[in-house]
């Protein structure tokens, strides 16, 4: 079989050997990481939301309340909402550990507040036909002092 | 006389050539590093870079090996953990690029391109999520290792394959699981996605848009059925490249609509849709822009 000559990975094993073999890893690790689901960097798989997303009965939100007023993630410059809130959904969802809590909160409290009063709720929600959200419960989940 | 007169041809090529070459890794790296730059004020300003991140930093546990061996290296908590430090890092993830751009020295891509790792691991690692957008800044920063004609463009249409694969594997993998032909896939990824936006601030136009897109599963539906094909149109790249300019204005729509509907921002991954771009024509234009600007100050 004639493989044509101004295939890329053809052109790299001819001119660039180091790479050739860096994309061939690249390429194999890829694809036995994709047939497995799995991702290990550098081996990086971009979904983007391709899994199944079943209807949930509920709806779990984490809001932060500073000196009594709530935070707006939207109000965030966006990599700041990500470090704020994805950091709190993931510390609140592994809640087991107390001391790993201490600790979140503590950095919590430093990156957000200075120290100001912080309460932080899970909000429980379910949505009607409009589309819209109706909280079902407010909990509590780290009252001011606690730490 | 006639061989010598070839020769001397050829040299002249070679060197048209080479004053190209060197125009064009000029523009790339004011582009990129520029870029790279932008980047990382829009992190500093949110109060996301190394001395953002606080002290001491709230570290969750990881599955990858590459996070976990980072981890065990202790650099994230070191770097962290002293002001002063996070404050140089941070200091050398600006001064960095600006010194490449003004000098063209290898040896800063190179840095630069680790300290870009460095901070990538470091912020994923805090937010306990694996972002990807990072990725696409260390990579384009990658063929400025060489100063080497042929291996720098090899690198650099590697980096155009490698934005091609994050389209068209994402569009191929909601194909092979069945998520694109799941009628509410949209609408419950909305759900999850923005509520704190549909519970925040539900009078908002976005909130609104979302809103009715979670109403009406069908129209969520066709939505997600373009945002496929758009994806999935990146696949024509690996055969051709007569389809960048479509592509390079696919990939920016792609990144409005992401963060429009789904409120992601996919913004710092475009950094590798300067690979789409036709840079002899661009260091054309861009010749013929500066040698215009004395000219009319003259008049």
């Amino acid at each position: 079989m004639k493989i044509p000559g101004h295939l890329f990975l053809f052109r790299l094993y001819n001119e660039f050997k180091l790479l050739f073999v860096v994309a061939v890893v690249f390429i194999m690790g890829t694809g036995w990481f994709a047939l497995h689901s799995h991702e290990e960097f550098p081996f990086l798989l971009f979904g983007m939301y391709s899994l199944k997303e079943k209807k949930q009965a509920e709806y779990i939100a984490y809001t932060i309340a500073v000196d009594g007023h709530e935070i707006i993630y939207n109000n965030m410059p966006d990599a700041q909402q990500e470090l704020v809130a994805t950091t709190l959904a993931n510390a609140a969802s592994l809640k087991t550990n107390p001391l790993a809590d201490a600790a979140f909160i503590i950095w919590l409290k430093c990156y957000t507040v200075n120290n100001k009063p912080l309460e932080i709720y899970k909000l429980t929600c379910v949505y009607n036909a409009d589309g819209i959200p109706q909280i079902t419960t407010r909990e509590l989940l780290y009252p001011h002092g606690q730490i | 006389m006639e061989s010598l007169r070839l020769r001397h041809a050829n040299s002249f090529t070679r060197m048209a050539k080479s004053e190209n070459f060197t125009k064009q890794y000029r523009l790339k790296a004011f582009f990129v590093f520029g870029l790279a730059l932008l980047i990382l004020l829009n992190r500093l300003w949110a109060h996301a870079l190394f001395s953002g991140m606080n002290h001491p930093l709230f570290l969750f546990r990881e599955n990858e090996a590459a996070y976990r061996f980072f981890l065990q290296t202790h650099i994230p908590q070191t770097i962290t953990g002293y002001q002063l430090l996070s404050f140089v890092f941070d200091l050398l993830l600006f001064l960095i690029p600006v010194l490449f751009i003004i000098n063209l020295r290898q040896s800063y891509a190179v840095v630069f391109s680790f300290l870009l790792l460095i901070y990538f691991f470091t912020y994923n690692l805090v937010t306990g999520h694996h972002y990807h957008g990072l990725v696409a800044a260390i990579l384009i920063t990658l063929p400025f290792w060489t100063k080497n004609e042929q291996r720098f463009h090899l690198l650099w249409e590697a980096g155009r394959y490698y934005w091609l694969y994050i389209f068209a594997s994402a569009a191929l993998w909601k194909i092979v699981r069945g998520s694109v032909f799941y009628s509410e896939q949209l609408c419950h990824i909305l759900k999850a996605q923005q509520l704190h936006l549909l519970l925040q601030q539900p009078h908002s136009i976005h909130a609104q848009m979302v809103q009715y897109l979670i109403a009406n599963p069908a129209v969520a539906h066709a939505v997600l059925i373009i945002n496929v094909l758009v994806q999935l149109s990146f696949l024509i790249g690996f055969f051709t490249k007569k389809f960048d300019p479509l592509l390079f204005a696919l990939a920016i729509v792609f990144c409005l609509a992401n963060y429009f509907v789904m409120n992601i921002v996919s913004a710092e991954l475009l950094i590798l849709n300067l690979t789409l771009l036709n840079w002899e024509k661009l260091s054309v234009w861009v010749s013929v822009f500066f040698r215009r600007i004395p000219l009319e100050k003259k008049q």
